[in-house]
């Protein structure tokens, strides 16, 4: 390039730069839909980002990545300014600041013929400068109380909590209008200002945008601070930085770990018992109905109506008048165990009461003194008839009584008589 | 003689045996196709009939003919076998259940006949769910509707949580307690019974990420209607303000964006309560200004003192309250608009300007 150039930014302003817009951008895309939630499309930029969580931990690399820079441009601007001689008084705001803004108005409503002539920094860029740092302080502060709210409530009433956030929200929307608007307009849609990135402007745009301070370079006017001066102020800006970089460092480590649980939140506790019944549920048992259900063994029962049709032992109620057998154990059903019970009760039977009436009753009339087996009575029984023996104590199955009456006699016992006699004969035929 | 004698007697006692054996089987319901209410009646009537299982459960199969006729069933004229429909006379096929439960359980899927929409529901519900991980117990159409005596399930509307509470003891215990539970007993119709919240058939599990998401939105149904808030003095605002702060608009954007992230973050329930909600001034309220702090703890353990006002207690800032948001609220309202606007105007003054100049300059030339 043949033309005269003049240089603008240093490499680390540059750099600066670079990572305002980096840290800015993503600031941004991952703060402003925070604000936004519940409209689409801040939803819709969460999601593409990977979530919510995902954002705040985003949004809160991109603020350290902020802060640190704003730290580094605190001790740049110091370095320059003092080792290098800059002059800080450039990017103050000047009455002449206010002059040059109603002079530009007045040039483009068509009341002046000149635009007003810059210094090193017009105006405009002192607004924008000067906007970046006012931000950048309120997002850092605002944003401490809100990365740190259990900390800040204990320094400042719980109240600026939320008006940090309503800050930090509106200084948001207000820095990134500002990007678009003005500095939008003034580098990229006026005309396409390179210096940020080349470092450098050309005689043209020195010309047309800061003519005062290419008049003072022309005239020799730079201000150079002798070597050995600035060797001087080096030695003691250098360790002075340093501790600065410490201090800033310490800082935002205790900015960034402060405190955990305002973020990463204690889970909620496990509730109260779920499942309880109203009352211990009353399940009936069997016991309770026994009337119902068949307490004695099936076996050898076969014929209900027997024992409990009308006017037997015990009779079923009145309303079951007409029912058969076939129709008993649809409704009634052994009691559990009652297949292994014998008998009421369980003792051994006695002759007198439970087993001589019976015979007496259902079998003398046959089996009485005249035939061939006389059953009217303990000793005729023990005797036996023309056939031998009738009972085997202690063996049931053996004894030709049971056996006869299995086999199909006419004439029955009654069911709980007959129990009672294979009972009894199993104990061993006692005369009791 | 000796032979007379027998065949007398053998005819004698022969007699009454042949008698029952001749007696004729109940036939009148199993020659229709289907037995009618008076048919089971006949032996269902008694109060004594019952039967048991293998394991010494008892059945109870006494109806009681009133209680079924005004039960919704009986008012339509439902038959027995509408529900029994395995029956279809007498006897009675033998019950294939091992126990009264077993029994239960198959007995209650006859419902879907005529409600399968209810039924299909509650497959998807905590019960059912329960119920298929082997939890016996969980509760099946018969359990909270009743077999015999199914009446209409909000008559009174209290009756819903105490149909609830017949299992759920501990929590009713606690909710009739709270504001909602206690304006139910006094009849009151606006309050949430049980289902309100956890709904009807589809009951799902209330402690999924997804209902402690969806949760602010069923306490919104009521709190953001402004109809129903104005007859008790209940500010409506306060679905909006919860959804304003961080909490609210955290639960909102996960619950849009990323529905099965696990969430601890507040809703409702966190602070005011599940099933002890009280009024925000019952000195046993969780979100009573004296209490707020050890509710904050809850998931904040360090809080101190002041950090409570950090949340603005569903209040709008104003010049009363939470001045100090009012008036940063109120500097951005107009500072925004204000820089803004004159950004645009100085922007377009300036290329106003220039597009002039151009225009000018190629007129020239």
């Amino acid at each position: 390039m043949s033309e005269n150039t003049y240089r603008r930014f240093t490499l680390g302003q540059r750099i600066e730069h670079t990572l305002l817009i980096i840290s800015f951008t993503l600031l941004g895309l991952t703060g402003i839909p925070q604000k936004y939630a519940g409209s689409g499309w801040a939803e819709t930029l969460i999601a593409w980002m990977g979530g919510i969580e995902q954002v705040r931990a985003l949004h809160h690399a991109a603020a350290v990545m902020l802060i640190l820079e704003a730290c580094f441009h605190f001790i740049a601007v110091l370095y320059r300014v003092y080792v290098q001689g800059a002059r800080f008084a450039d990017i103050l705001p000047a009455l002449k600041d206010i002059q040059d803004f109603l002079a530009a108005i007045a040039y483009n409503l068509g009341l002046r013929r000149e635009r007003p002539r810059y210094g090193r920094y017009s105006f405009d860029e002192k607004i924008e400068y000067w906007a970046v740092v006012w931000g950048t302080a309120v997002m850092i502060l605002t944003g401490f109380m809100l990365w740190n709210p259990i900390a800040t409530a204990k320094w400042l009433p719980g109240e600026f909590i939320p008006a940090a956030k309503a800050a930090h929200g509106g200084e948001a929307l207000l820095a990134v209008l500002s990007i678009i608007i003005w500095h939008m307009y003034h580098v990229h849609v006026r005309h396409f200002n390179r210096s940020m990135f080349t470092g450098k402007l050309t005689h043209e745009e020195m010309v047309e945008d800061h003519p005062l301070e290419l008049a003072r370079i022309e005239a020799g006017m730079k201000r150079e601070v002798p070597s050995e001066l600035a060797d001087r102020r080096r030695r003691i800006f250098v360790p002075a930085a340093g501790a600065l970089t410490v201090v800033f460092l310490v800082t935002v480590y205790w900015f960034v770990n402060l405190e955990v649980t305002a973020i990463t939140t204690v889970p909620p506790q496990p509730t109260q018992v779920v499942f309880q019944r109203a009352i211990p549920q009353a399940t009936p048992t069997a016991s309770q109905v026994a009337v119902v259900n068949i307490p004695h063994k099936l076996s050898d029962h076969e014929n209900c109506l027997r024992c409990h049709a009308q006017g037997t032992i015990r009779p079923f109620p009145e309303d079951h008048t007409g029912y058969g057998n076939e129709l008993c154990l649809n409704c009634h059903v052994p009691m559990p165990g009652a297949e292994q019970r014998v008998a009421p009760g369980g003792q051994v039977p006695s002759f007198a009461t439970d087993i001589d009436p019976a015979l007496e009753e259902n079998c003398v009339v046959c089996h009485g003194v005249a035939g061939g087996l006389n059953l009217s009575g303990y000793s005729w029984l023990r005797a036996g008839g023309d056939a031998g023996a009738v009972v085997a104590p202690g063996q049931p199955e053996r004894s030709l009584i049971i056996q006869v009456l299995e086999s199909g006699h006419f004439a029955e016992l009654p069911a709980e008589a007959e129990t009672a006699l294979r009972e009894w004969i199993a104990a061993g035929v006692p005369n009791n | 003689m000796k032979r007379w004698l027998i065949v007398g007697v053998g005819l004698l006692l022969l007699w009454p045996a042949s008698l029952v054996q001749a007696a004729p089987p109940l036939q009148e319901g199993a020659g229709r196709a289907e037995p009618d209410n008076e048919f089971c009646l006949r032996c269902h009537s008694n109060p004594q009939l019952t039967t048991h299982f293998a394991n010494g459960d008892v059945l109870p199969l006494h109806v009681d003919a009133d209680t079924y006729e005004s039960s919704v069933h009986g008012r339509e004229d439902v038959q027995c076998v509408g529900c029994h429909a395995d029956i279809t006379g007498f006897p009675h096929p033998p019950l294939a259940a091992s126990d009264r439960r077993d029994y239960q359980l198959d007995r209650y899927r006859s419902c879907q006949g005529c409600h399968p929409k209810q039924y299909e529901q509650t497959l998807d519900s905590m019960h059912a769910r329960a119920l298929a991980a082997g939890n016996e117990e969980a509760a099946i159409c018969t359990d909270c509707h009743g077999a015999h005596d199914v009446r209409p399930p909000d008559a009174p509307r209290e009756r819903i949580s105490f149909t609830c509470a017949q299992c759920h003891a501990a929590i009713f215990d606690v909710y009739r307690n709270s504001v909602h539970g206690a304006a139910l007993l006094e009849g009151n119709p606006d309050v949430p019974t049980c289902i309100d919240c956890h709904g009807v058939h589809s009951i799902a599990d209330p402690t999924t990420v997804q209902a402690r998401l969806r949760s602010p939105r069923i306490c919104g149904d009521c709190h953001a209607d402004a109809e129903l808030m104005d007859k008790y003095g209940i500010s409506t605002d306060v679905f909006d303000t919860y959804l304003a702060d961080f909490h609210g608009s955290t639960v909102q954007i996960i619950e849009k964006v990323s529905p099965d992230q696990a969430s601890n973050k507040a809703v409702c329930y966190d602070c005011h309560g599940v099933h002890d909600i009280r009024p925000a001034d019952d000195p046993q309220s969780q979100v009573m200004k004296g209490n707020l702090l050890k509710t904050c703890r809850k998931c904040h353990p360090d809080a101190t003192s002041d950090f409570p006002n950090a949340w603005m207690s569903h209040y709008r800032a104003s010049p009363d309250q939470y001045s100090l948001k009012w008036a940063v609220d109120w500097f951005y309202r107009l500072l925004i608009p204000g820089l803004v606007g004159f950004f645009v105007a100085f922007v377009a003054l300036d290329v106003g300007r220039r597009t002039l100049n151009r225009w000018r300059r190629g007129g020239e030339a």
